[in-house]
């Protein structure tokens, strides 16, 4: 063994042993948002765990959302870190699009303009750092056709509800191999 | 500089022969689009092109009248914002090519492509490097273009694991500049010293040391529990319970 590759054994160890005592999770998010289209000139985007009843969607969160995110003449990447500790459920995800920046604009028609819900299933694995990348092609409307995974939703204002299955949690390399395979978007992983 | 000329009689066209939509407008739409122009002129006369692009749109949303939707174009172009000048243009081109203008809407949109410089993106080491074009994230992969207004802006570029890229692009109007960028992997061990020290070089030697560095990070790890814990790698974190 030389030198190098045994300092590298060293490295490794530590790496595996710091590693090996994480309890917590983290979900890296991506989300593509569109373009500015019409008066639509802000994102306002949510997360929540889903521990809000049967319509999640229905209700103001109480957790404050990030800043918002203006739009311009090319699509965007809006990154977000959801770090829990103890959480496993789904995660839960509002993208609000409006002309104001605080989305309170009242003016006819008022904010949201328009709205995407997706609801990410179990993202969260403890010591495992996950991704999920959600691409919103344009604002919703009523001429706009949904991505695959969403629908469109009857209510007040333009609006897609978005599913992403576990198997699309992409970055997860622990568990059972056998009994809980899965082949997402970005190839094979094993999660629970 | 902005021109209005034949803006109102295509407003007036458009209430005499709605176009493509315009079936369905009504009088009130028709009285909103009214208001609104008004509105994009009086900011347009004020110098406030921010304000008269929002109005001029929002009139163009409500008659269909290509004169407003020129005018918006045309107060995209007073902001310096070309590219979303010249995809307005094309979008009012495509959509209303045999409006009497639409030769004066091409060569506006000649003039305007012109203007838009270009980034051509070469390479990105590694691939899943996140770009931040004047502190906003981009979608950009190798190969791609990326149409931006001329000036000054700051490319930024970042991946877990590698030292953060960050540079400044001063692009001139209708320049294409091709980027590649390599960020480089943080350093996890110090390079072996040279010269043949056999002590230095003995695996037995990296072994004591490497078992003492083990002893160490496990002390540390008990001690320190919190600091083993996953981070996030975004500035931006949600924490659930």
């Amino acid at each position: 063994m030389s030198a190098r590759r045994g300092a590298a054994l060293v490295n490794a160890t530590c790496v595996l042993l710091l590693c090996g005592c994480a309890r917590n999770a983290v979900l890296e998010l991506a989300i593509e948002l569109p373009r500015a289209e019409g008066d639509v000139a802000y994102a306002l985007v949510e997360v929540h765990p889903d521990d809000l009843g049967e319509d999640p969607f229905a209700v103001q969160w109480a957790t404050p959302p990030l800043a918002p995110a203006p739009l311009g003449a090319v699509p965007v990447v809006l990154d977000a870190s959801v770090v829990a500790d103890g959480y496993r459920g789904d995660a839960l995800l509002r993208v609000r699009f409006c002309r104001a920046p605080d989305c309170l604009d009242l003016s006819a028609p008022r904010d949201p303009r328009a709205e995407v819900r997706a609801r990410i299933e179990r993202p969260l694995y403890t010591g495992a750092r996950t991704s999920v990348r959600l691409r919103i092609p344009s604002v919703p409307s009523a001429s706009a056709t949904p991505p695959a995974g969403c629908v469109a939703e009857p209510a007040g204002h333009p609006t897609w509800s978005c599913r992403v299955p576990r198997c699309s949690v992409a970055g997860c390399i622990f568990g059972d191999p056998v009994a809980n395979y899965c082949d997402g978007d970005d190839g094979p992983h094993f999660c629970e | 500089m902005i021109t209005f000329s034949f803006a109102l009689p295509a407003l007036a066209a458009a209430q005499a022969a709605p176009e493509r939509g315009g079936a369905d407008r009504d009088a009130t739409d028709l009285e909103a689009a009214r208001a609104a122009y008004a509105e994009g002129e009086a900011a347009a006369e004020a110098l406030q092109w921010g304000e008269a692009y929002v109005a001029f749109q929002r009139s163009y949303e409500r008659s269909g009248a290509p004169s407003a939707g020129f005018n918006a174009a045309m107060a995209l172009r007073a902001q310096g914002r070309h590219v979303a000048a010249a995809e307005a243009l094309e979008a009012l081109l495509a959509r209303h090519a045999d409006w009497e203008h639409a030769g004066s809407v091409a060569e506006r949109l000649a003039e305007e492509r012109a203007r838009v410089a270009t980034l051509h993106l070469e390479a990105l080491e590694p691939p899943s490097a996140a770009l931040r074009l004047d502190g906003r994230v981009i979608a950009l992969a190798p190969g791609q273009e990326l149409a931006l207004d001329a000036g000054e802006h700051v490319l930024s570029a970042a991946a877990s694991g590698h030292e953060p890229h960050e540079e400044a692009l001063s692009l001139a109007f209708g320049e294409r500049r091709s980027l590649s960028i390599r960020l480089a992997p943080r350093a996890a061990l110090e390079a072996a010293p040279s010269g043949g020290e056999d002590v230095a070089a003995s695996p037995w030697l990296w072994l004591v040391v490497g078992a003492v560095v083990v002893a160490g990070v496990v002390v540390t790890a008990v001690l320190l529990d919190d600091a083993a814990q996953l981070s996030a790698d975004s500035p931006t974190v949600v924490r659930f319970p």
